[in-house]
C-alpha cells in the first residue's frame, strides 16, 4: 500500500468520509437537541408564494431522519475501514469480513427502504412541496445492495479457502 | 478426529525427536505439533512424501482412520 496507490487513496477517502459523517451526525444531533427547547412559533418555510408552517414535531422528525441516515452511513464506513485494515494486514478473506459485508448490505437495504418510505410519507403530508418517489429511484440502490451481497458470498468462499489452507501442512 | 497421525509412535520407534524431524522435513516444529495432535486440516503430498522418506515408512503407517466425528467443519 505505497503512497499514491489506489489502496492508499481509498484509505484516505474512507478516513475523510468517516470524519465528515461524524461531523454531520454531531451537528445534526446538536440541532435536534436545540430544536427540542427553542420555540418555533411563527416560523414558516417559504416556497415561492406559498408558506408552510414549521411544526416542532416535523422539524424533529426531519432532523432525526437525517441523523439515522448519517448513522447508517457511519456504520457502513466503519465496517469498510475495518475491512480495509484486514486488507493492509494481508488477510482480506478474514471470516469477519463476510459478516461485515452482509451488515453493509442490510444497512444499505434498510436505508434505501427507509428513505423511500419517509419520502412517500413526507410527499403525502406536504402535497405539492415534495415530489413522490418513484419505484425507478430504487433501482440503483437495490442494485448496489445486490452487488454487496454477491461480494459477501465471494468473501465467504474466500474465507472457506483461507481456513482450508491455513491448517494445511 | 477420525483421521489420526501416528507421528509419536514412529518417532519413538526411530528414536528421533520432533525437532530433528522438523529440520529434516523442512516443516516447522509448530506445524508438526499441529499435525501430531490432530489439529491439521490437510496434509500436502510433498509433506507426506518427506515424512515417509525421513521416517522410512509408508503413508499407511503414518495415517490411520478411527471411527468418530471430525474435529473441523467447513462451515464459516
Amino acid at each position: 500500500m505505497g503512497p499514491g496507490s489506489v489502496a492508499s487513496l481509498l484509505k484516505i477517502a474512507l478516513d475523510v468520509a468517516h470524519a465528515l459523517l461524524w461531523l454531520m451526525a454531531g451537528v445534526l444531533t446538536l440541532a435536534f437537541i436545540t430544536f427540542v427547547f427553542v420555540p418555533l412559533d411563527n416560523l414558516t418555510v417559504v416556497d415561492g408564494d406559498r408558506q408552510l408552517p414549521l411544526v416542532r414535531s416535523v422539524v424533529l422528525f426531519g432532523i432525526g431522519a437525517f441523523i439515522a441516515y448519517f448513522g447508517a452511513f457511519i456504520l457502513i464506513v466503519r465496517n469498510l475501514r475495518q475491512m480495509f485494515r484486514t486488507l493492509t494486514q494481508g488477510d482480506p478473506f478474514h471470516p469477519r469480513n463476510v459478516t461485515r459485508l452482509r451488515q453493509i448490505g442490510l444497512v444499505l437495504a434498510t436505508v434505501t427502504g427507509g428513505v423511500f418510505i419517509v419520502q412517500s410519507f413526507v410527499s403525502r403530508s406536504a402535497l405539492g412541496y415534495v415530489d413522490r418517489p418513484s419505484v425507478g429511484d430504487l433501482m440503483t440502490p437495490l442494485f448496489a445492495v445486490l452487488i454487496v451481497f454477491v461480494l459477501a458470498e465471494v468473501f465467504r468462499e474466500g474465507a472457506r479457502l483461507r481456513r482450508e489452507s491455513e491448517l494445511t501442512i | 478426529m477420525a483421521i489420526r497421525i501416528q507421528l509419536d509412535r514412529l518417532l519413538h520407534a526411530r528414536r528421533m525427536s520432533l525437532a530433528e524431524l522438523a529440520d529434516r522435513v523442512g516443516v516447522t516444529e509448530a506445524n508438526l505439533t499441529i499435525l501430531k495432535t490432530g489439529g491439521a486440516r490437510a496434509v500436502r503430498f510433498s509433506t507426506l512424501d518427506a515424512l515417509c522418506r525421513e521416517l522410512d515408512c509408508q503413508p499407511g503407517d503414518l495415517v490411520v482412520w478411527e471411527p468418530g466425528p471430525l474435529t473441523f467443519s467447513d462451515e464459516i
